[in-house]
Order: C-alpha cells, then sequence, then structure tokens
C-alpha cells in the first residue's frame, strides 16, 4: 500500500514535469518543490484553521495552479520574450526551486517562532481515515491519480481544447497560425502543472515525515519518472513513475536485507541509476520504444513457439 | 478595385537581421496574388511579417483598413487571414481529422462540420475512411499539401495566404493544387501566394510581384510579367 501511494505521489508530480515539457518546452525543476508548497498549504489548513486533510486539497490544488500561473507569467514568459534558450530557462526554474525552499523555510519559521506551530519533520497519520482496512491515502491517491488519467484523456481526444493543447506542444507557431490562443493554453497548462504536484504533496505526510527541504529529496524520483517516461504524455510518467518507485523501495529493502540497513542512504542511487542507464540506451524513453515492432516481435515468437512444438 | 491587404513601405527581419525593405504590396479584392522570385528572396519571412511572426521594424499592414501591426497572430487569424505555411503546415502526431479540427478551431460545432463539409467537396481524398483517421505524417507529399489548404479553408478565411503551394511536387500533383486554389479562389476566397514555379503561378495568378532580396523591383499584370523577356531570363529561369 505504502508503494503504491508513493508511485501516485510521484505519478503526479512527474505529470506535471511531463507537461510543462511537452507542452511549453520547458523544464520545471521546480515542480517537485510545488508538492512541497502543498504540503505546507494543507498544514495550514489543519494546523491554523482547523480543515481537515482531505478537504485541504482543494486549497493545495488552488495554491499550486496560482504557483503554476505566476511562475508562467513572472519567470518563463519574460525570459522567453528575451529570446532565452531553453537550458538559460532551464536554469532559471533551478534558481526559483532555492527560492521556494527558502521561501518555505522562513514561512515554517514563522508558524514555529510566532505561532508557536512545529512545522518541521511533522506527519499528517492522525488525519487519515481508513476504510475496510484501506488506509485512506490509499484510497484518496488512487482516486485522483485515475481521475486525472481519464480527464485529461478525454480532454486530450474529445475536446478541441486538448487537440489544441497537443497541438502547441508540437508546433506552437503554427497553432497560433491556426488561430489558437496558445498564451491560454500556456497558462492552463502552467495551472495544471502547478496544482498536480500541490495535491500530491499534500497527501505525502500521511506516510512520510515532512518538512520545507521534502522536494529535495523527490526531485531525483520524480526526473527521473519522467526521463524514464519520455517527456511526451501523461501516461508513460505514469508508467514511469510506477517502475522508478517500485525499483527504488523493494530494490532497496531487498539490498538491506542482504547488506545491512546503511543500505538505505543510496536509495537515490536507484532513480540516478534508471536516468543513467535511460540516457544511454533509449533516451526517449518509453514514450520512444518501438511497442509495435516489440509487440509483433512477441507475437513472431510465440508463432515460431508454435510451430517448433 | 478595393485592397483588400496593403504593405506599405515593411521593413521586417528576424531580431536584428534585417529581411525585407520598403516592401509595398496591394492584394485586390477578387485577385489571386502572386509573390514570385528566387530562393532566399524574403517571400515566406513577407507571409511571417502580415502574421505578426517576425518584428516589423516600420511600416503599416493593413487588412480591409484595419492595422495589423502588433496584434498577436491569433487574432489576425481571427480577422480572416489564414496562413499556409511551405513547411510544418500540418501537425504531423494529430490524424486528418484532427488537423481539420485545428483548422476550424475558431468555428462552433454546427459551423465546424458544415465548412467541413465544403472543404471535403474540394479535397474529397481526405474523406475516405482509410485517410479521416489516418496520422498526418503518413500521408504522401500531395496529400499533406491537400490537408494543409484543407487546414486553411477550414477558418473559412477572406484571405487565404499560401506558401509555396506547390513546393516540392510532381508537375502533375502541382497543377492539381493550382486547379484547387483556382476553385477556392472562385468560391470567394481572396489568395495570396509565393511561388518559386513562377510559369505556372503566373499563368494561374491575376497580379504578381517579384520580390528580390527582400524588395519588390517590379509589378503588375501576371501574365505581362511572364511575356517579359528579360525577367524570364534573369528571375524565372524560363527561356
Amino acid at each position: 500500500m505504502h508503494t503504491i501511494v508513493f508511485a501516485n505521489i510521484i505519478s503526479m508530480m512527474a505529470m506535471s514535469v511531463t507537461l510543462t515539457m511537452s507542452k511549453t518546452n520547458v523544464n520545471n525543476f521546480a515542480a517537485a518543490t510545488y508538492g512541497t508548497v502543498g504540503i505546507y498549504v494543507s498544514f495550514t489548513c489543519i494546523k491554523i484553521f482547523g480543515i481537515g486533510l482531505y478537504p485541504s486539497l482543494i486549497f493545495s490544488f488552488i495554491v499550486g495552479g496560482i504557483i503554476g500561473v505566476a511562475t508562467h507569467i513572472l519567470l518563463i514568459k519574460p525570459l522567453k520574450n528575451r529570446g532565452a534558450s531553453t537550458r538559460e530557462i532551464m536554469i532559471a526554474t533551478l534558481a526559483l526551486d532555492t527560492v521556494l525552499i527558502a521561501l518555505l523555510n522562513i514561512y515554517a519559521d514563522f508558524l514555529n517562532q510566532t505561532l508557536k506551530v512545529m512545522s518541521r519533520d511533522f506527519t499528517f497519520k492522525p488525519y487519515d481515515f481508513s476504510l475496510y482496512g484501506y488506509d485512506g491515502v490509499f484510497i484518496v491517491s488512487s482516486v485522483i491519480l485515475i481521475s486525472i488519467l481519464t480527464t485529461l484523456y478525454l480532454l486530450y481526444t474529445r475536446t478541441k481544447i486538448g487537440i489544441a493543447l497537443r497541438g502547441m506542444g508540437e508546433n506552437p507557431s503554427l497553432s497560433e497560425c491556426q488561430g489558437i490562443d496558445t498564451e491560454k493554453l500556456s497558462i492552463f497548462t502552467w495551472f495544471l502543472s502547478g496544482s498536480l504536484p500541490a495535491i500530491a504533496g499534500s497527501l505525502f505526510p500521511v506516510y512520510y515525515i515532512s518538512n520545507p527541504n521534502t522536494s529535495l529529496f523527490l526531485g531525483i524520483t520524480v526526473f527521473g519518472s519522467s526521463i524514464l517516461g519520455g517527456f511526451m504524455t501523461i501516461y508513460d510518467a505514469t508508467a514511469g513513475a510506477y517502475i522508478v518507485s517500485f525499483a527504488q523501495i523493494y530494490l532497496v529493502s531487498f539490498l538491506s536485507s542482504i547488506f545491512g540497513s546503511w543500505v538505505l542512504s543510496y536509495r537515490f542511487l536507484v532513480p540516478l541509476t534508471i536516468i543513467l542507464i535511460t540516457l544511454l540506451i533509449f533516451p526517449q524513453g518509453l514514450y520512444g520504444l518501438p511497442w509495435k515492432q516489440l509487440a509483433e516481435k512477441l507475437g513472431l515468437l510465440k508463432e515460431k513457439g508454435e510451430g517448433e512444438s | 478595385m478595393k485592397n483588400l491587404l496593403s504593405l506599405k513601405n515593411v521593413n521586417s527581419g528576424y531580431g536584428h537581421i534585417q529581411v525585407l525593405f520598403d516592401v509595398s504590396i496591394n492584394a485586390k479584392k477578387e485577385d489571386i496574388t502572386v509573390i514570385v522570385g528566387p530562393n532566399g528572396a524574403g517571400k515566406t519571412t513577407l507571409f511571417r511579417t502580415i502574421l505578426g511572426l517576425i518584428n516589423v521594424y516600420s511600416g503599416d499592414v493593413t487588412l480591409n483598413g484595419q492595422n495589423l501591426r502588433s496584434l498577436p497572430t491569433n487574432r489576425i487569424v481571427k480577422l480572416g487571414v489564414s496562413y499556409v505555411p511551405q513547411r510544418e503546415s500540418f501537425f504531423e502526431t494529430l490524424s486528418v481529422k484532427e488537423n481539420l479540427t485545428l483548422g476550424g478551431y475558431l468555428l462552433d460545432k454546427d459551423e465546424d462540420e458544415k465548412i467541413m463539409e465544403e472543404v471535403f467537396q474540394i479535397f474529397p481524398v481526405l474523406k475516405r475512411k482509410d485517410y479521416i483517421n489516418k496520422t498526418a505524417s503518413k500521408l504522401s507529399g500531395g496529400e499533406r499539401r491537400m490537408l494543409s489548404i484543407a487546414m486553411g479553408l477550414m477558418k473559412k478565411p477572406q484571405l487565404l495566404l499560401l506558401d509555396e503551394p506547390t513546393g516540392g511536387l510532381m508537375p502533375k500533383i502541382a497543377i492539381a493544387i493550382f486547379e484547387k486554389i483556382n476553385e477556392i479562389h472562385e468560391s470567394g476566397t481572396q489568395v495570396l501566394m509565393t511561388e518559386e514555379k513562377a510559369e505556372i503561378a503566373l499563368e494561374n495568378g491575376d497580379t504578381a510581384y517579384l520580390l528580390v532580396n527582400g524588395q519588390t523591383s517590379v509589378h503588375g499584370d501576371a501574365k505581362e510579367l511572364l511575356k517579359d523577356s528579360e525577367l524570364r531570363d534573369k528571375y524565372f529561369g524560363l527561356v
């Protein structure tokens, strides 16, 4: 159950990275920290305003979305207007990540010193519920992930705006020439890219101790998932997130059972290794794999097998 | 005849690199206006200037008297200008139907279906069951041009800008494309096109401009320009 919850959370964060990359060509290193923003929005709702964990997700969704849009309007758009390269914009998002983490630390200190609330190294476990033996966070994170995947699938395939979003990802200039307001679609994309990790972040402290620096530990796993997915579709990002999350948790616990608990400190080597393998062997990730040929090959192997028998 | 589109002393380019120098063009209503010129003359830049896709340093671009300068591209398209680029003129990863849907992005659903049927009258091949859901990248060269022009028509434009509509196509297919362009023009859409294949373009055009090194050096009746032996020899590659 823990692993699935972790994978669901990483999936939503990896979707954010993939959305901004595939639709606006921005590699956003601050995506995981939007998750920490979600953690502190829920923390504030619970501790200061007495709102429950799950109702607080609405506020995380909104605040995360606003921060996503602000990133686009205040940082990405001005840089693009000045002709900044993709690499320069990527570095700017790294700077944003650092600034956001610093602000979250300041906010945690404010809560601690002014309002006397313990704002570091906390969990939301006491605020979760249980249904038929399943933890609420397992049910809620799974329902949210499936809902997002279904909604975005329907949006991308059944609506004009969704098709326009796919078109904008492929060729923004041609999209403008079709009369599509790419600025509005970019704002929509950035809203989603902020709100999805923020919701995911709100769920993270149920199982894991959290603080303002949590994203530093999630970032590599999130990027590993997006790179493995191939940065193109949210479905590949989800598949990448599940593979990386399961590998990170099961492989490390298997190795620690053999070599001892010191191995746990090196758990981030798993996503790092996956990143290396992906970039070296299939740089376009799961998206770029020739699935059709692989399926055909598997079919051929089956036929051969039948012939041999 | 009234001018639909006017460019007056336009200077434009990419960043600090100027490509067009004092270009003035009048595209009259009911005319097919052709811009001919050698490779690198600035024909594509001219269209990108009209669409607001690049910097206009000075001069005026007007449609029906309304200045297009400083308007974003999607607003210019809303005013009735439809652009069919020479390259990257459709979305490769989308199906034929999805491309046409984006072509008619500004239309409401009922209008969308109606215009799509009208477009299918001109390009019946695109309606075929084996084409409509095909990924656009799998189409042949001629089919790709048809799809691009069909996307342009989906906007029900006042003015259709065609950038090298027959570029890279076999002569037989090029002639078929020009037949379609004439059909589109007869249905009431104003056409402004650039073309490297000077002879076929001038034969099919009403007014023509010769663009050389970013400047409009000669203009006049398309058929008359075609008869000019100096131009035929020097710029059109015809003897």
